[in-house]
């Protein structure tokens, strides 16, 4: 595989070793190998997957590799959620695993990126679990068409590495951080309200989700201000830049950072526990 | 003293009517539980206080030119 691998290998217009995408899919029939192992033993050879070259400075090869290997839990897929399992589909996480037991509703059309004329009626984990098989096919994905901290869950949550909170409750929330902490991952937190939102990753070594935001409330902001597309959509992107520095190992445990921004005003500020 | 005043979300509209938006002026001593009540904040929807950037409890004593942010109870997702 290595030197059929190393045969195919061309520089790209900016000087990147790569493996077009072709040649890749090819190399995967020839040598009975699923194309995932393709891009990681070409990772290995400091060469990009043509697939993921866009990504070459901004990770390195080895890191791009490590995101290959890792797999994570998104938490709801609706606003926040279907961007997310799009995000990291594409950057390269290789493994998925999609929790939602709802399934779309016409409400959802103004934000959720799989929402569609087509899908509505339809589960919304399986409709994002195709979505993303399409997007990249060497992504493993497994759809669950239940409550994520519900107890039916829990069996298939074992070697995630990372969860991604695309829920929409305080009590949800509360539940999802203390499943966190019980299998010891972090997660990646984020919530809205109009433009709105907040992101935050919550170390199973760190404070609980139900410490710093209580786990109830009477009412809740977004159901005054509602969710306009544009705000799960900048929140997922944030969450998903710090999932894979977390995954790469570039950021660890340390302060607890909350970043709140604004969209309408353009600010963006950090606020600490 | 004079403080500075954010409030986020549905606490936006309680800071209509200050003299100078974003600016209060309290007494020495003043607590973040008085701006609550002082604000006419609904205690129900105060759910996290940050002053300076720092996570603040309600018995915080403020100083002259602190930053005090407000934010309801947030679930959207």
């Amino acid at each position: 595989m290595k030197k059929s691998i190393q045969q195919a290998m061309r520089p790209n217009a900016k000087g990147h070793p790569m493996l077009s995408e072709v040649d890749a899919e090819r190399i995967s029939i020839k040598e009975g190998k699923q194309l995932g192992e393709i891009y990681k033993a070409t990772l290995a050879l400091e060469t990009w997957p043509e697939r993921y070259v866009r990504n070459a400075g901004s990770f390195s090869c080895a890191e791009q590799r490590a995101l290959l290997g890792k797999k994570v839990c998104v938490a709801g897929c609706g606003g926040l959620g279907g961007y997310i399992a799009q995000l990291l589909a594409r950057m390269g996480v290789g493994h998925l695993l999609l929790f939602d037991p709802d399934t779309y509703e016409a409400s959802n059309l103004n934000r959720q990126v799989f929402a569609s004329s087509k899908t509505l009626g339809r589960a919304k984990a399986e409709t994002t679990m195709q979505a993303i098989q399409v997007i990249n096919t060497s992504t493993s994905v497994m759809a669950y068409k239940l409550d994520v901290t519900g107890k039916e869950a829990q069996t298939h949550l074992a070697g995630v590495d990372l969860i991604a909170d695309g829920l929409d409750t305080l009590q949800d929330r509360a539940r999802l951080s203390n499943l966190s902490r019980e299998l010891g991952v972090p997660m990646v937190h984020a919530a809205l309200s109009g433009f709105e939102a907040r992101v935050m990753v919550l170390w199973p070594d760190g404070p609980s989700f139900g410490e710093l935001f209580g786990a109830e409330a009477e009412t809740t902001a977004e159901e005054t201000l509602g969710t306009p597309a544009v705000t799960p959509a900048v929140a997922a992107g944030l969450q998903c830049t710090q999932i894979v520095r977390v995954l790469t190992g570039r950021l660890r445990f340390g302060n607890s950072v909350m970043v709140h921004m604004d969209l309408a005003e353009m600010s963006t500020e950090s606020y600490f526990f | 003293m004079e403080i500075e005043i954010k409030l986020f979300a549905t606490l936006r509209p309680y800071l209509k009517g200050l003299s100078r938006e974003g600016h209060l002026d309290v007494p020495d001593e003043t607590t973040v539980a008085d701006i609550v009540e002082i604000l006419q904040l609904p205690a129900e929807q105060v759910r996290l206080v940050f002053v300076n950037g720092r996570h603040a409890s309600r018995e915080h004593i403020l100083n002259p030119g602190d930053r005090v942010g407000i934010f309801p109870p947030v679930g959207g997702g």
